[in-house]
């Protein structure tokens, strides 16, 4: 019985997906709490505590329920790491998942931030 | 008892494509397979996918597709779900194990409907405390709990065991498919009285010259040399029966009915109609045994504690009671919410059947079409906001998969702001048809005194009154999604 219990917790943590966290995001919102409505944002990135620059930054922003669609943002380089999403629209309230995606050369790097939208 | 004919009726099963489809004995493993594949599908994508539930096919088709189209299908037709359900695919596999494994007989005190009443319960506070509609990992092994469960309940024990009292998929589909516009009846009920092997519900085995039922042990179960066997209806080949024990001209409402149409297929003198009715003749004429009333009774309060936990208020109510009871486990504040709920709601309904001069069961059908309401108008949110989500889902999860598919752009949120009318017509719509039920209801036992006709209707009135209000309440909110319950 033993045997059977840890094969089937073998079997359930090797299903368990990875989550990637090489991009390090920090997020500069306007307004600072976020609400429904049009938001800018200023995403800061950084690998190993380096900050990128160059990069082809996107955006996708999700509910965590399903059957919400999704958001897209259109981000420029601000320069020193940061980059620019203006209006990026937080159009119902609750919690958010932030996927932010960074590309160069043939290297993807991508988070997902989450955050609370109030009413 | 047996059900008289009725003049007028259209029967589903005389239409030219459609009857034909559904009298068709693989026509329910075609209708399985799609769905068995987008379970297999959903599966692989919860484990393997992006863990964000709007872009995960097994979020997407369980929490949004699946329950939007359940509610749709039975309002508009009937209990197609169950018909088409995948999860009886397992009954290749679980026959094959019976060869092995000896039949038990479910235990006699299971044998009700307080099981699956209690697993529903505890499938919903699971919901919100584990945010399962938030997590496609959850709901992959969701899905294959319920296809675990299928494959042993019918193994260890009789087919239809799994549907009739332990599924809380399928209970609630024979719930709200009491409002729904079809049921399967008898064309004509003395053909039934003079059957001698009741094949709709025993199963019908039938070579040229032989006929019998499959099962029972009846005294008149025997193979039967038959002049008229493998004729004209009676098509040739061995032909399950009901495998919830319904016997066709026995049956007053769709309570169990999968809509299977084993009963159509084994009734060899052609006398199964799946029959056209009144979306409330359930409400006013049935009469459920205590414990599927209480069954009814808790899915129609709950829906609204349902409902309730996806707007700004709920979040508000629970840190309040946080600070009130000095605790912030989420599991004390959830039991307390959908306990106050449901339990509240039952006692309300009690005490409404009790100044009725009635018991529970007696009114407990009136809720039927309040219910589908509920639900209905809380999944077509859902769906009607993300009905566009599945298929762009799809073809990623094929992509993992290895097929060369092109991507299709993912669908914006829509503002939603359009899809409270609706949800006010279809609240009204179902306070109409509960009320109207209500009025049919007292009308009988009250045997034309009006002034106690008054009085037994109030209560019923009243209680209609409280869950509309309540329900507009909800839906006239802005939806929130939100997994923790405090900030």
């Amino acid at each position: 019985m033993k045997k059977l219990l840890l094969v089937f917790l073998l079997a359930f943590t090797a299903c368990a997906p990875k989550s990637s966290s090489k991009l390090d995001v920090t997020l500069e919102l306007t307004p600072s709490t976020p609400r429904i409505g049009k938001t800018n944002i200023v995403l800061k990135l950084m690998r190993d505590k380096q900050i990128l620059e160059g990069w082809n930054v996107s955006i996708e922003g999700n509910m965590t329920h399903a059957g919400m669609g999704t958001v897209d943002g259109t981000v420029t380089e601000l320069g020193a790491g940061k980059y620019q999403v203006k209006n990026f629209d937080f159009n119902m309230s609750g919690d958010w998942v932030l996927t932010v995606t960074a590309k160069k050369d043939s290297e993807t790097l991508t988070n997902d931030v989450k955050l609370e939208v109030a009413q | 008892m047996i059900a008289q004919p009725r003049a007028s009726r259209f029967n589903v099963l005389r239409l030219p494509v459609v009857g034909t489809f559904l009298r068709w004995r693989y026509s329910r493993f075609v209708l399985q397979v799609p769905l068995f594949l987008l379970a297999l599908l959903a599966v692989f994508d919860g484990f393997t996918g992006r863990q964000i539930a709007p872009v995960n096919v097994a979020t997407v088709s369980v929490w949004v597709h699946y329950r939007g189209l359940v509610a749709l299908a039975i309002a508009l037709v009937g209990n197609l779900f169950c018909a088409a359900c995948p999860l009886m695919l397992t009954r290749g596999p679980s026959k094959f194990f019976s060869r092995f494994i000896p039949k038990l007989e479910f235990p006699k005190w299971l044998q009700n409907k307080f099981l699956v009443l209690g697993l529903t319960v505890l499938f919903l506070f699971c919901y919100e405390f584990f945010d399962l509609w938030a997590s496609p990992f959850l709901t992959a092994w969701l899905i294959i709990g319920y296809f675990a469960a299928a494959l042993i309940v019918d193994t260890l024990f009789a087919a239809g065991t799994f549907c009739k009292y332990v599924c809380p998929l399928g209970n609630f589909n024979f719930a709200i498919s009491g409002a729904s516009p079809t049921q399967i009846t008898a064309i004509n009920a003395n053909v039934c009285t003079s059957c001698e092997g009741k094949y709709c519900l025993n199963g019908r085995l039938e070579t040229t010259t032989t006929r019998a039922p499959l099962f029972g042990n009846r005294s008149e179960h025997v193979l039967l040399e038959l002049p008229m066997a493998g004729e004209g209806h009676a098509t040739r080949g061995s032909f399950p029966g009901c495998e919830t024990d319904l016997f066709v001209p026995a049956i007053a409402s769709n309570t169990d009915c999968t809509l299977c149409l084993n009963c159509v297929r084994a009734c060899p003198y052609d006398n199964v109609a799946l029959e056209v009715r009144s979306p409330i003749q359930e409400a006013i004429t049935a009469r459920p045994k205590a414990d599927w009333a209480l069954f009814i009774t808790v899915l129609t309060w709950a829906g609204l504690v349902n409902a309730f936990a996806m707007i700004p208020t709920f979040f508000s109510f629970a840190t309040s009671l946080s600070s009130f009871l000095g605790t912030r486990s989420e599991a004390v504040l959830l039991v307390v919410i959908q306990g106050f709920g449901i339990l509240g709601g039952v006692a309300l309904s009690s005490l409404a059947a009790r100044l009725s001069g009635a018991k529970l069961r007696d009114y407990a059908s009136v809720l039927l079409p309040m219910c589908l309401g509920i639900w209905g108008g809380h999944y077509l949110f859902h769906f009607i906001t993300g009905y566009a989500t599945l298929l762009p889902n799809i073809v990623t999860a094929l992509q993992h998969l290895g097929l060369p598919l092109a991507n299709l752009p993912k669908p914006s949120i829509p503002r939603a702001d359009g899809i409270f009318p609706v949800q006010v017509v279809i609240t009204y719509v179902a306070l109409a048809a509960s009320g109207y039920a209500a009025f049919q209801k007292a009308s009988v036992s009250s045997n034309g005194d009006s002034r106690s006709l008054i009085f037994k209707l109030l209560p019923q009135v009243l209680v209609l009154l409280v869950i509309a209000t309540i329900t507009l309440l909800i839906f006239s909110q802005p939806m929130q999604a939100r997994g923790s319950l405090l900030t």
